[in-house]
């Protein structure tokens, strides 16, 4: 596409843009903005517009606070629910450093890097995610509830589907924002729902995700509802993923695909995924960094356990889709829509990008259900599992130098901070489960 | 009027009770009673009624759900001001105009408003779907002249000939003419 500062500002006079809206996005994933009047576009353009570094969660200290907000031109888009007259424009940015260096805690920044290695041996990653969400009523103080629409009382049973009728305006929006949507529909559990857009290069991909975040979040809210892309919002149901289906590209080709090849996968894919399968334990921190992430990751429904790959069952962490030509491509499917979204392709990228560069060799795919072995059987298979815990994913993390060499050292370590407390929160709170089971018994 | 339907979205029990009886008497039927603005915003994309009617002090944020209603023209929309319930027009939301009557409100009042709160939503929707019509034909001509312009170019023709040379091959292929000049542009024909 490749807009220029002309077409943008012929653009946003055309639309009559009043305020532009320059997005960036902290270390945990948080979606930020500093939004200007249309004024200060020639500006935002020159990469001139600052904020203070040290408000946002995981950036810098109070010290070293100026940070410059440096506008992706591409990203340009008008914000669709906002009234047309007085529209709002968005930029995702970068951030950078006063010196006009780039910012070491940017997460677009990591990613930007990984993709830059690639490129280095001539590949570009594609990616295509299947984020998963829960609708939820809220109640009278806007407050979100776990009462999803399927089970909502009979007050409510109507002509028109709510939740179907909200994530047919989230298609909508979507696509009036430049999505190819590919399928949406409702999920297995009641309340959830999935839209999949089309893959594109990791960069996009990512931009993507955050926006589709907050246009899920926005129409939800306009119809009374609360969009949660909470890993496990309720015990016993199945948990929200994000499946990523990823593969590798040399120009226009596909270079997973080889028609001579062993599952007709080529050399370089049998080696990706076994970088995938070895680094899982460390990059699950990223792509699975809150305490509630870990509840997903249990056997019986339908989310990945066990470090394996196969061709048919589900089961495994990486599933490899039956398309061959073009469509080759491998499904890592331990992902949860709470990541942010560029670290976690960021490592995903670096895992397997590792196993191409060292030419690693996968285990045998495992076509069995996983689920159904016994430990022992698991153990001679050399089955391991994924970390139970964010703490141990991120005693796994700690422990890879591959992975965190992908993060830097700056984000790594903000990272780690912000997790720790996190875990420490949770690990000291007393739940519900424990008054219950132990407050009549001793 | 008669068969219209509306949700209500309004706390305390005597000024309801007067306005359903008022409303039911002109023919109006109410499909669904909201009992905070979540609730309600709900209830009017679930049932989609012809007409919202809203008091202000209901919990929630009532101008953001009257803002969503208007925007998106869900409904007619109708907003009660109840003194004594306690609620009072504080602000307005800028760029957009509301109906709002005070209570208590006479039967023949209420009714009148309704009637032409109803007409001018119904005006309202009609100029709103012309306005997308001709802005989608807008849109149409650019891109048959964004294309015209790209066969002038390529094969060195005038204006009239390249649009009649459009034309034949939206006749031959039986491709409307917009769809032949998305398809020129995207450089598939």
């Amino acid at each position: 596409m490749g807009y220029t500062s002309e077409d943008v500002m012929r653009m946003t006079e055309e639309m009559q843009v009043k305020f532009i809206r320059m997005q960036f996005t902290d270390i945990l994933g948080t979606l930020k903005n500093v939004a200007i009047p249309i004024s200060q576009l020639p500006k935002a353009l020159a990469g001139e517009i600052q904020f203070d570094g040290s408000s946002i969660e995981g950036f810098v200290r109070i010290e070293e606070s100026d940070m410059n907000l440096v506008p992706d031109l591409n990203t340009f888009k008008l914000l669709p629910w906002k009234p047309k007259d007085g529209a709002v424009a968005r930029f995702i940015c970068d951030v950078y450093n006063p010196d006009g260096t780039p910012f070491a805690g940017c997460p677009r920044g990591v990613l930007k890097k990984v993709i830059a290695e690639a490129a280095e041996l001539g590949y570009t990653m594609n990616a295509g995610p299947e984020a998963e969400f829960f609708l939820f009523h809220t109640d009278a103080d806007g407050r979100p509830t776990l009462i999803t629409h399927d089970r909502a009382g009979y007050f409510d049973m109507t002509p028109v589907d709510l939740g179907e009728n909200a994530r047919r305006d989230m298609v909508l929006t979507l696509t009036e924002m430049g999505f190819e949507i590919e399928a949406s529909h409702h999920e297995v559990a009641p309340g959830q729902h999935e839209i999949d857009f089309k893959y594109s290069d990791a960069l996009s991909t990512a931009d993507s995700l955050m926006t589709f975040r907050v246009v899920v979040r926005t129409i939800a809210q306009r119809h009374g509802l609360h969009a949660s892309f909470m890993p496990k919002p309720i015990f016993g149901i199945n948990g929200s993923g994000m499946h990523t289906h990823l593969s590798l590209f040399k120009g226009e080709q596909n270079i997973f695909y080889d028609p001579q090849g062993r599952y007709e996968l080529s050399k370089e894919a049998l080696s990706f995924i076994a970088g995938l399968l070895q680094h899982a334990p460390a990059f699950t921190a990223i792509t699975n960094p809150t305490v509630n992430s870990y509840k997903r990751l249990v056997p019986g429904y339908e989310a990945p356990v066990y470090i394996a790959w196969s061709q048919r069952n589900r089961s495994p962490l990486v599933r490899i889709p039956a398309r061959r030509g073009l469509g080759t491509r491998v499904e890592l499917r331990s992902p949860d829509p709470s990541c942010n979204p560029y670290l976690a392709l960021a490592v995903m990228l670096k895992a397997g990008l590792d196993g191409v560069k060292n030419g690693l060799t996968p285990p045998e795919p495992e076509d069995r259900n996983i689920y159904a072995m016994t430990a022992e059987e698991r153990a001679n298979r050399k089955i391991f599992s994924l970390p139970a815990s964010l703490q141990e994913a991120l005693q796994e993390l700690e422990k890879n130098p591959v992975i965190l060499s992908a993060l830097g050292e700056h984000v790594w370590d903000r990272f780690k901070t912000a997790k720790m407390i996190e875990w420490d929160a949770y690990r000291t709170c007393v739940h519900p489960w424990e008054v219950e089971q132990y407050l009549g018994t001793f | 009027m008669n068969g219209l339907e509306y949700c209500l979205g309004i706390p305390g029990t005597v000024e309801r009770k007067k306005i359903i009886s008022a409303l039911s008497l002109a023919g109006l039927n109410c499909v669904g009673e909201g009992s905070d603005c979540y609730h309600f915003l709900r209830l009017i994309r679930s049932v989609q009624p012809h007409l919202a009617i809203l008091e202000l002090s209901l919990p929630g944020n009532v101008w953001e759900t009257a803002a969503i209603i208007d925007q998106e023209s869900l409904a007619a929309l109708l907003l009660l001001e109840d003194k004594a319930a306690g609620s009072r027009v504080r602000s307005f939301m800028p760029e957009t105009a509301y109906t709002l009557v005070a209570l208590p409100v006479s039967s023949q009042v209420l009714i009148a408003v309704v009637d032409v709160l109803w007409r001018e939503f119904q005006r309202r929707r009609g100029l709103q779907s012309e306005l997308r019509i001709l802005k989608e034909r807008m849109q149409g001509r650019i891109v048959i002249e964004q294309a015209k312009g790209l066969v002038m170019k390529k094969f060195n023709l005038d204006e009239q000939q390249a649009y009649r040379l459009m034309q034949r091959k939206s006749m031959e292929l039986r491709m409307p003419l917009e769809k032949l000049a998305r398809a020129v542009l995207e450089g598939n024909i």
